[in-house]
């Protein structure tokens, strides 16, 4: 993304991310139809830090849009807009956002930004009169006399603790019990402080209390400060529509009311950055050593030389080392790893849009988005997802018409759902719509020349994965979304590209569902290290069935001279590893060797090695590129490559271009 | 100035804080080695200020702590907790411990946390 200006790097990033939250809140004020305080005040700083920095970098284009929007958005602040007004302001604000979304990616990629945002800024300006000369009614303000002297005020304080003070969480717990006497309820964000996890939070973020006391706002900062290792406070009086929404009416039980609204509040804000942002360059780099650490401690430790001499102190010293690494090399993948709940929101939109557009009603239903993938591969998954609920959306969907005659909730549903599953992430993405129509998907097929079979030989699981064939639709018009037929065949090779493979299942009439199933990480694999000649290589651990010295009476040869071998009841191809790659080795004859039964994408077959060493967790470096830039064709059969714990270099089988 | 009781079973505990404090103003008048003597000599000295460490023999800090606040419950107490015994200082705090620090630390975490008790 760097653009090599690091002030340009800086505004893109910060006002993408500030895009992005915009449109998330008004994604939120849209479908619950309702414009709350804080959600206005948030996308009113927002737009005013964009028009800004915009302004600073002389795109004033930009800097007008914002500076219209955010006009609006003050006025919104101040008086009140009715239902009726809504659909214009998302209407208007959704499409500023598209514009300079659009303009930021030309900017990102050496552009300057050149569309002409009169026209929306005139359309924005209108409305805003409009709405100020019909002359909202105020409602009724924080009324300072409902004040009364008897009556409790609400405060809002935000505390940082001093960092090396530790056990933040408990320092807030002490905090809340001082100030019970003060107050007649207390609540705090983070909600719970008993976890350790809090303490972390508390330490980054700081501990926001909400208190509702008859005290004053000295009184009550006096107390706080009472506790130690206060580094930062900042206290204020909330405005009642503020407290009310806190607080909540006064016969509800206080506590309860409060936890939760103020878990609503967090979630309101949530997109504003909690975290630092670090360059992906460091983090990669960041990898690659924790990588290094690895292979070099098991040098150390493995070493021919120290192994077999027992001395305690240095065992006991090199198991430490070795529990240090893997908590550091666990943390540091972690941090690659990020909820999947980013990419799924950004759905939300892509829905939106279409329904716009296709009249037809949907909603999108999110499971799991806590689940965690590493970032590159999220990254990659955008755009087959976005492609797939388009097709549900073009496709799948029965208008609202068709869809209540037959007996179904008008309003669609698409779910998205994300789980593990082993090493793997599971994506679903299913609707209730059409489903796939079997019969239909052969008769194109069959017309376009794809498939050959009898009708009643193709299952259905060969005649959904039709669709991803390339050139293949069955839809007659081409929109501007989806039917070109250049879509699932291009999600299929982007979802290969990150080691992913996609499932389809349909009921007709019923929905159909595509499950994308992804490796949580690529960096780090668990092998079978196998020995052919003098040469090891490792076979990924997960795609290997079984492993077993053959009898000969097995082995047969089919027609056109290819090994093969019979397998409890099943055919399967051998392939020679030492032919296929031209090794010297003394062990040729099958019996001599083992059999190892992998499966593919491209199907099962038995590779034929000279013998299994060992299981292996490896660490997975590329094939440097001095390699295999002399190669002709891209190195088949060979994913990568590791240095195993005695030194030795060993590649990486990719089995998938093997057979 | 004001006074402190120092109380920790370690005897470099004792002797590291006691160094600290002085430096900076507070006057050390007393040492316990556990909890039932921080009990006995709390009586006999009166210190504006004790600093109570958790984990020791014959009588642990939680039940020192709340022993002499019932004797005095305004008395100032500070618990110097390991990391690990959170339940302990919360239990602590809820009691009427002033507050807490945690071990390791250095000389200014030990005088602000002092500095914070009027």
């Amino acid at each position: 993304m760097a653009t090599g200006d690091s002030m340009l790097d800086t505004y893109l990033y910060e006002n993408t991310q500030l895009l992005d939250s915009l449109e998330s809140i008004l994604l939120n004020c849209e479908s619950s139809g309702h414009f709350s305080s804080d959600n206005i005040a948030e996308m009113f700083r927002i737009l005013h830090t964009i028009k800004g920095s915009s302004a600073m970098m002389d795109f004033d284009s930009i800097a007008s849009l914002a500076h219209a929007l955010e006009d609006l958005f003050d006025y919104m602040r101040q008086n009140e807009t009715h239902k009726s007004d809504y659909a214009n302001i998302n209407t208007l604000a959704f499409e500023a956002v598209d514009i300079i979304k659009a303009e930021m990616q030309k900017i990102q990629g050496g552009a300057l930004p050149d569309i002409d945002t009169a026209p929306l800024i005139n359309r924005i300006r209108e409305f805003h009169s409009m709405l100020t000369n019909r002359g909202s009614n105020p409602t009724a303000e924080c009324d300072e006399q409902a004040r009364a002297a008897d009556k409790d005020r609400c405060y809002e304080a935000k505390v940082f603790f001093n960092p090396d003070a530790k056990m933040e969480n408990v320092r807030a717990f002490g905090l809340v019990k001082s100030l019970g006497g003060l107050c007649s309820s207390v609540a705090t964000v983070p909600e719970d402080l008993l976890g350790e996890l809090s303490a972390y939070t508390i330490a980054a973020d700081g501990c926001t209390l909400y208190m509702a006391s008859k005290e004053d706002v000295g009184t009550l900062e006096k107390k706080i400060r009472e506790t130690f290792f206060i580094q930062s406070l900042e206290i204020r009086q909330l405005e009642t529509q503020e407290a009310e929404k806190i607080f909540g009416p006064a016969e509800q039980e206080q506590e309860k009311a409060i936890q939760s609204v103020a878990q609503n509040f967090e979630t309101a804000v949530a997109h504003r950055q909690a975290f630092m942002s670090v360059s992906i360059n460091k983090l990669d780099m960041l990898m690659d050593l924790v990588g290094e650490l690895v292979i070099t401690e098991a040098t150390v430790i493995r070493n021919p030389e120290v192994v077999n001499l027992n001395i305690e102190s240095f065992d006991k010293a090199a198991r430490q080392l070795h529990k240090l690494t893997d908590e550091l090399q666990d943390l540091v993948m972690s941090i690659r790893m990020v909820p999947v709940s980013s990419a799924f929101h950004k759905m939300e939109r892509i829905l939106r849009d279409m329904s716009v557009k296709t009249g037809k009603r949907a909603k999108l239903v999110i499971y799991g988005e806590d689940t965690e993938l590493d970032k590159n591969v999220l990254d990659h998954l955008s755009d087959p997802l976005m492609h797939i609920i388009r097709n549900s959306m073009d496709h799948g969907l029965e208008s609202a018409t068709e869809r209540e005659a037959l007996g179904k909730n008008p309003t669609g549903e698409i779910k998205l759902e994300a789980r593990n599953s082993g090493s793997d992430v599971l994506i679903t993405v299913s609707d209730d719509g059409r489903g796939l129509d079997r019969e239909k998907l052969i008769d194109k097929g069959i017309e376009k020349g794809i498939i050959h079979k009898n009708r009643d030989e193709i299952t259905d699981t060969e005649a959904y994965n039709l669709i991803f064939a390339p050139g293949f639709s069955t839809k007659e018009q081409v929109s501007e979304y989806s039917g070109r037929g250049v879509g699932m065949d291009v999600v299929m090779k982007n979802i290969r590209d990150i080691g992913g493979s996609v499932n389809l299942a349909s009921g007709c009439g019923a929905g159909m569902s595509t499950t994308i199933r992804i490796p949580l990480t690529l960096a780090i694999i668990d092998g079978m290290l196998i020995s052919v000649g003098q040469s090891s290589y490792i076979i990924p651990l997960l795609s290997i069935k079984n492993s077993f010295k053959p009898n000969r009476e097995d082995l047969i040869k089919d027609p056109t001279g290819n090994e093969m071998i019979w397998l409890r009841g099943e055919c399967y191809p051998i392939v020679r590893l030492h032919q296929k790659f031209d090794i010297a080795t003394d062990v040729t004859n099958f019996c001599d060797g083992i059999l190892v039964l992998i499966e593919a994408q491209t199907g099962a077959f038995c590779l034929f090695v000279d013998r299994l060493i060992g299981e292996q967790q490896i660490v997975v470096k590329s094939i440097p590129e001095y390699i295999s830039r002399h190669l002709n064709t891209p190195t088949r059969g060979i994913s990568g490559c590791t240095i195993l714990g005695d030194g030795n270099i060993s590649l990486i089988l990719n089995i998938n271009g093997l057979n | 100035m004001k006074t402190i009781l120092i109380v920790d079973d370690a005897a470099f505990m004792r002797v590291s804080i006691k160094n600290m404090l002085s430096k900076h103003g507070y006057e050390v008048i007393g040492e316990a080695e556990n909890g039932k003597v921080a009990i006995q000599k709390y009586q006999e000295l009166l210190p504006d200020i004790v600093t109570m460490d958790i984990t020791m023999p014959e009588m642990d800090g939680l039940a020192s702590l709340k022993k002499i606040l019932a004797i005095n419950p305004s008395a100032n107490v500070i618990m110097v907790s390991a990391m690990g015994q959170e339940s302990m200082v919360r239990e602590a705090v809820l009691s009427g411990a002033k507050g807490f620090i945690v071990k390791p630390f250095k000389e200014d975490i030990i005088v602000s946390a002092l500095s914070n008790i009027q």
